[in-house]
């Protein structure tokens, strides 16, 4: 529904000609061939190092290509800074928080040790010089923060930016992003186990499609947390045939982080339009649409190790004890039975169908035969009926239907898949019991022979998906099936991300499921015309259900039972067949009491009759060789309490104790929205000028053509994206090496060496030193893509070690410090202010990873389940807020944390009012402050002075001079004049070392490094 | 000045460009402490300074309101037909035309058609410019609340305000340049409707609460001595480092901001106080009602009059939602009884702020934009109800040089699809921009590889209703 048209007319208007040239047709080889010759699309070179004069002021290979520029340029480096100063920098790099005092002076004592003039090799020849004891002392500083837990998380956080990382999908509901924390979980992990890049950024693209990458720690397939990088950002609900351009948006959104985030490329420009300047097409942007499109974006279960196994070896044995109790009590309650049946009245009206049910069945009879007294004469004809009816039936179905899927015998499903450990620990013979969770029931039902989700407990999960239905034509079919506890189904329509289209199941006995795939109706009225919808079936429990939880309310949906864990359904068999031709019950049941040629006599007769039945089939249940219809008897007698089911029974009751205890002990899937391909891939047809009506030829799915273009395919119809990501995760790709480890250079001086991280096209700026990026994207490449050997080089140069001051002739010569003459200073990101905030009042809960927590709200609202959390997010680092698309942390967002729906590889810093009125005036700062003062009651010091020398050490990492000191001292003094104290009683007094606190978070050196 | 300093310049400053570009525009002194900066001129010269955007978030009902329409009156309770480019939300298959809820009469001189909905805002149409010809994208409010606001359906693009602001800064340097007068309420969309996105932070809208504290940590957390006191400790503090730093610009600005800050702890407030305004000024704008949602409407419209005259740029303010519902505006049931609550809320208000502002002169400055994000189905599949609709829909603007007392565009007999002058919400922002003296394809900014406009590749300035 975008308008095209007025682009044209606007276009030609201007007298722009781009578009004239037809746009399928993509750039010419020659402007191709031009445009490929970029600095940034030649083939990584691993240079030579450069001649400089002053080497021994290196101290790594790279400050030789930096010594090589400032000396072109008659600049010298800053001086080295001082040991404090270091030790605070590396901390805030390298993990995000400021270091202990403790630390910082073991550091400065060991760095003093020695003092022999500064040289280290710089030519990397291998030649060994022993290292001075300093630089021992400054390895192992970086080497212990490298090990530390918070690496990761810091390097993680930074990712985040990249992928636009949020909790949730925003838009008008902010939906949830199905437990993206095991993403940003696994980030942390990732990096503090140094997975190499190559390694993440295939996961991140294709990880679904890569053998198992198992965590030993949580027995996690890492490799499927991976592909939520792609889902992530701003997701509208509903689907294409709802709105067009529903899932063409999300695709644009996908093809710009991955082009922007790996390659350093803009490539989402190119919807509409030929790239202006850089050697994109519109084809390249549908080859990738091809790949995205291709690809199915469904909730899936990460457990690589099943941890179940021994609770359900338990509960086997629970359950085969009891249903030999059961059996028992069963088989010896004829008589009661008997009185149970003989007890219900006869049915008031005929029934024009043949009953469906014993109950019914008896009804009928009575009702036919007068109570009973007629039987005789009744009974032949109803016989008759039966006959008749069962035979028509049985032809009917033979007749109509066909096996689509069977979920009875593994490996029948015929296409359909399932996932989830119930449904792998569930397929089942006729007759499985399933034990109630809760209540007064032992059983809650007995299972017809097919794969349940519950069939050991309703907290594990299970999704069954549908492969596309043909297009074109609407297909009718009945899947056998029950569910219960908000177990959904749902027609996902061209891959959409978030289906409105969910509708809870609420069968608890199986029945038929009959359904229509297609006549899609769109939103804007009549019928939806498209004939290429990619159309498939999902069900799913809640935790492996995409679209789980809608939007508050929907369906009727309570938040109490969002938070329930359990949810449940299964599938026999699905049968297509013509529009108002479903399965029909074939009756089968019933032939046992016609069996004998007699009538019953009587009333105490039939039921004796019926009562005989159903015993008969607790016989076959009880020696497991029921079939399906003896389970439905045997659950209709259970539902109507013929037989004794209740979980007080004496004999029953420690059984179904000691079994819903175990249950208990089972672990739920962890699932995560992720990626499938099922090889079932389309090429996206080219739009004209990105409009959804106007469609150009297909074009082939796979790569953009400047990477080699589409791939040939391991799998034929596959979608090509595990293609795409050896293609972006490769040795030999000039780009990605380049962005990564341009990122890292960023992260750690302030800058990148190309200044424009997420464009290293035309519009992107240059770097001034192109060879140092080669030297160190190849040593990235050799070194096998370790990001903490890529920081460690870094950090450990006698580039990143310069002061932050520098000289008036360095600032003429060069003010915007392309050549690095020193270490720019530069503002804390948000996460680390809020983060030193709680690390420096002693607030911090070091914990590692987990669900979110919601961030401190001053209003909130319910509707889209933006909840308010506590004020010190309960002293979590801050990646561990909540990210709410539609409301992100307020707190954050004040100190430049970017709303997450772009990539955004470098952030803003501003330097603005509002944020000194936080630091003077937000609660959370004021509850810091408070927290800081009171625990410094505690801290022994005798005098303001040592208190205040302590306090000032733990926020900036250094100790005061002489007049810093008294500065505060005297600001203390104060605070007691204002608060109304005599000078004596300051040390006791709490408010007094509130505003201390206050002070020193407020001083400018606290949210700045040097 | 390269590029990249001169970004990272603005990005610092806590001005940022808009400032620079208006000590450009009216002859201010720029800050001395950038040589070299070319400073932005207008593009030409405006007509207004100012613009107050009167979000009828949800979608109001146009053709109970602006667009009257006899056939709808005549078929009411008939089938609906409509075609499929007509883009409205089917809610289900069974849909009858839905006749006007209230009465339409021609009010003022110009004879313009306003329901009794609207008895207040009636009382001005001479001052209104209605368009009656609105085109949307998509009938859905995420979609068409992001349009309205940033001119992109999803995605992260500027808000018009942050267009303005970065366009041309705040006439007073207290003071933000985009305010948006809320009341912790998060439209469909999300944030993001007031945010800044690309451009730079300084750029997007501080809220501004209607009940309690009207804006985040503008009280100050201690009495005004102690305050005092850390602020001089600061001062001496940081300027001590950025001394012992050889000269920081980032701690010096820093330091200035801590100053600013500590006057706009005053300053805001009293621009949020209207205790001064005369007992006639707050019973013309309803703030002296009973009802609190009545009270804080009034109230927010009475501070935007405020906002205007001390300088702010861009002025937002936002309806309140009574009751559990996706919008205000959004009634998909309960018409009649939530389209008269809301109208009660916010007629008296709008009303009284476009006399208030043209009775002190400063209509003429002052561009008021009334809008939702789409109309409402002139059919319905009840009889109290209308669902979404964008395929022709109403606004109004005023003042700021648009002509009053007219109607512009025309939907076709009942009210389904814009049939002549077509208008989409590019036109309006380039017309908005215009009136500013913002050519909108000049108004540009780099990022992700293109010069990014408000009004992306399209947008017309709808010269026929300026005067």
């Amino acid at each position: 529904m975008k308008a095209a048209a007025p682009i044209l007319i606007l276009l030609v208007f201007l007298g722009v000609a781009r578009l004239s040239a037809a746009p399928a047709e993509g750039l010419s080889e020659e402007t191709f061939r031009k445009r490929t010759e970029w600095w940034s699309l030649q083939p990584i070179r691993s240079p030579g190092l450069p001649t400089a004069k002053q080497v021994a002021w290196c101290r790594t290979d790279l400050d030789r290509f930096v010594l090589a520029g400032l000396e072109k340029s008659r600049l010298k480096p800053a001086p080295e800074a001082d040991a404090r100063t270091l030790a605070r920098r590396l901390s805030f790099a390298l993990t995000g928080l400021p270091p202990r005092p403790e630390d910082v002076e073991a550091f400065v004592r060991a760095s003093s040790l020695s003092h022999s003039p500064a040289f280290s090799p710089a030519s990397g020849a291998g030649e060994k010089v022993g290292k001075r004891e300093s630089e021992t002392a400054y390895d192992a500083l970086v080497d212990s923060l490298l090990a530390s837990p918070q690496f990761g998380e810091r390097w993680a956080r930074h990712w985040m930016d990249v992928v636009h990382y949020a909790d949730t999908h925003g838009y008008e509901w902010d939906a949830p992003a199905k437990h993206a924390w095991r993403y940003r979980d696994y980030l942390v992990r990732a990096f503090n186990a140094d997975v190499p890049f190559k390694q993440l950024a295939l996961e991140q693209l294709a990880g679904d499609l890569l053998p198992l990458r198992v965590d030993p720690c949580t027995g996690l397939n890492e490799a499927i947390l991976g592909p939520m990088s792609l889902r992530l950002g701003e997701r509208r609900h509903g689907d294409n045939a709802a709105a067009e351009g529903v899932t063409q948006e999300a695709i644009a959104n996908i093809i710009d982080t991955v082009s922007k985030g790996f390659l350093g490329t803009t490539v989402a420009c190119a919807q509409c339009h030929d790239h202006k300047l850089d050697a994109i097409s519109q084809r390249d942007y549908y080859a990738l649409a091809g790949i995205f499109m291709s690809t199915r974006w469904g909730a899936r279960s990460a457990d690589a190790v099943d941890p179940n196994l021994e609770v359900l070896a338990e509960l086997r044995r629970h359950k085969q004890s009891l249903r030999g109790e059961l059996a028992k009590l069963w088989l010896n309650s004829r008589e009661p039975l008997v009185a149970k049946l003989a007890a219900l009245p006869a049915d008031e009206k005929p029934s024009p169908a043949f009953p469906d049910s014993l109950a019914s069945f008896w009804r009928q009879t009575l009702l036919r035969s007068t109570n009973g007294v007629a039987l005789a004469t009744a009974w032949p004809k109803l016989r008759e009926e039966f006959q008749r009816e069962r035979e028509k039936r049985v032809a009917a179905n033979q007749t109509n239907l066909a096996l689509v899927a069977d979920f009875t015998r593994a490996g029948m499903e015929c296409g359909w898949r399932w996932d989830g450990s119930g449904m792998k620990h569930g397929l089942v013979r006729d007759g499985e019991p399933v034990v109630a969770d809760e209540g007064e029931a032992a059983l809650a039902q007995l299972l017809p022979a097919g794969r349940w989700s519950h069939a050991w407990s309703q907290r594990l999960a299970g999704a069954v998906r549908s492969p596309l239905f043909a297009p074109e034509t609407a297909v009718t079919f009945s899947a056998g099936y029950a569910a219960g506890r908000h177990a959904a189904r749902a027609f996902i329509v061209d891959q959409a991300f978030h289906s409105e289209r969910l509708a809870f199941l609420n069968q608890p006995q199986p029945a038929w499921l009959t359904l229509t795939a297609g006549n899609f109706d769109k939103l804007a009225g009549g019928n939806d015309t498209s004939r290429a919808r990619r159309v498939y079936l999902e069900l799913a429990t809640k935790s492996l259900n995409n679209y789980f939880p809608p939007r508050t309310g929907y369906g009727g949906l309570k938040e109490t039972d969002v938070a329930d864990e359990r949810s449940w359904f299964g599938l026999t068999r699905v049968y297509q067949h013509a529009a108002g031709k479903p399965p029909q019950d074939e009756l089968a049941r019933f032939a046992p009491l016609f069996a004998n040629e007699a009538a019953p006599e009587s009333k105490e007769q039939l039921a004796a009759r019926l009562a005989d039945v159903l015993l008969a089939a607790v016989r076959r249940w009880a020696e497991d060789r029921c079939d399906s219809e003896d389970v439905r008897v045997l659950n209709e007698a259970l539902a109507a309490k013929w037989l004794p089911n209740e979980s007080t029974n004496a004999a029953l009751a420690p059984l179904v104790a000691a079994y819903r205890a175990t249950e208990k002990r089972l672990q739920p899937d962890r699932t995560i929205g992720s990626a499938d391909d099922w090889n079932e891939a389309r090429d996206e047809r080219l739009s004209v000028r990105g409009g959804y009506t106007d469609f150009g030829d297909a074009v082939p799915r796979g790569n953009i053509r400047l990477l080699g273009g589409p791939a040939t395919r391991d799998v034929l119809d596959s979608s090509g994206r595990l293609e795409l990501a050896r293609s972006i995760a490769s040795d030999t790709n000039p780009l990605t090496a380049r962005v990564f480890v341009n990122r890292v250079w960023l992260h750690l001086f302030g800058e990148g060496l190309v200044r424009t991280p997420d464009d290293f096209g035309h519009l992107g700026e240059k770097p001034v030193h192109p060879e140092l990026l080669d030297y160190l994207a190849a040593r990235f490449v050799a070194e096998g893509w370790s990001l903490k050997k890529l920081v460690r080089l870094m950090v450990t140069s006698a580039t990143w070690r310069q002061a932050s001051t520098t000289s008036a002739a360095a600032l003429t010569k060069d003010a915007e410090n392309r050549l690095w003459h020193h270490f720019p200073q530069q503002r804390l990101d948000a996460e680390s202010i809020r983060d030193a905030l709680l690390a420096v009042s002693g607030r911090l809960d070091p914990a590692l990873g987990g669900e979110p927590i919601d961030s401190y709200r001053t209003a909130q609202d319910a509707a889209k389940r933006l909840f308010s959390g506590p004020l010190d997010g309960l002293g979590r680092r801050s990646l561990y807020l909540k990210m709410t698309l539609m409301e992100p942390p307020k707190f954050l967002a004040l100190f430049n944390q970017p709303i997450p729906k772009l990539t955004t590889g470098k952030r803003d810093v501003t330097n603005v009012p509002d944020q000194a009125l936080a630091l003077l005036n937000d609660p959370f700062v004021l509850a810091m402050a408070k927290h800081w003062g009171d625990r410094v009651l505690k801290d022994g010091a005798t005098t303001p002075e040592a208190r205040a020398k302590a306090m000032f050490a733990t926020a900036l990492g250094r100790p005061p001079r002489d007049e810093e000191l008294s500065r505060l001292v005297k600001l203390a003094s104060r605070s007691a004049e204002l608060h109304g104290l005599a000078p004596g009683a300051l040390m006791a007094c709490a408010p007094v070392w509130h505003d201390v606190a206050h002070a020193l978070f407020n001083v400018k050196e606290f949210i700045y490094v040097h | 000045m390269p590029a990249a300093t001169r970004r990272s310049f603005l990005q610092q400053s806590s001005l940022g460009f808009g400032w620079l570009a208006f000590a450009g525009l009216f002859g201010r002194t720029a800050a001395s402490a950038i040589p070299h900066s070319t400073f932005r001129t207008p593009h030409f010269p405006p007509r207004a300074k100012h613009v107050i955007f009167l979000f009828m978030d949800g979608g109001v009902s146009h053709v109970d309101t602006f667009d009257p329409k006899p056939e709808l009156t005549k078929r009411n309770g008939q089938p609906a037909q409509w075609r499929a480019d007509e883009l409205s939300q089917s809610v289900s298959a069974n849909r009858k035309w839905l006749k006007n809820q209230w009465e339409f009469k021609q009010r003022g001189q110009s004879g313009l058609w306003v329901s009794d909905l609207l008895p207040h805002i009636a009382g001005v149409a001479d001052e209104l410019c209605v368009v009656r010809s609105m085109v949307g994208e998509t009938p859905l409010h995420g979609a068409q609340s992001l349009l309205l606001h940033t001119g992109r359906s999803i995605g992260a693009a500027p808000s018009l305000g942050s267009w303005v602001s970065y366009g041309l800064g705040t006439e007073n340097e207290q003071l933000p340049s985009y305010m948006l007068l809320n009341n912790d309420w998060v439209p469909n969309g999300g944030s993001q409707n007031f945010a800044s996105s690309f451009l730079p932070a300084t750029h997007q809208a501080t809220p501004v609460r209607a009940k309690g504290r009207p804006v985040d940590n503008i009280t100050p957390a201690d009495p005004a001595a102690l305050q005092r006191a850390k602020l001089d400790f600061l001062r001496e503090q940081d300027s001590a480092t950025a001394k012992s730093l050889g000269g920081s610009d980032a701690i010096e600005s820093a330091i200035k901001n801590y100053e600013t800050a500590a006057r706009m702890q005053s300053l805001v407030p009293s621009l949020c106080d209207v205790s001064g305004e005369s007992a006639e000024t707050l019973r013309l704008y309803g703030v002296d009602r009973a009802n609190d949602f009545d009270k804080f409407y009034a109230l927010q419209c009475l501070r935007a009059r405020r906002m205007v005259e001390a300088g702010v740029r861009f002025i937002e303010v936002t309806c309140p939602l009574t009751h559990n519902n996706n919008a205000p505006w959004d009634q998909h049931g309960e018409l009649r009884k939530r389209h008269e609550e809301n109208a009660r809320i916010t007629d008296q208000p709008v009303a009284a702020l476009i006399r208030d502002l043209k009775a002190r002169g400063l209509l003429d400055e002052t561009l008021i934009l009334w809008a939702g994000e789409m109309g409402r189905t002139p059919h319905s599949s009840g009889t109290d109800g209308r669902d979404h609709h964008v395929s022709g829909y109403t606004i109004f603007m005023a003042g700021g040089g648009v002509r009053g007392g007219m109607t512009y565009g025309t939907t076709d007999e009942m009210g389904m699809s814009a049939v002549e002058h077509r208008v989409d919400i590019h036109d309006l922002h380039a017309t908005i921009l215009h009136q500013l003296g913002m050519d909108h394809e000049r108004l540009t900014f780099r990022f992700g590889g293109r010069d990014q406009r408000l009004t992306d590749v399209h947008g017309r300035v709808i010269q026929e209703i300026l005067t």
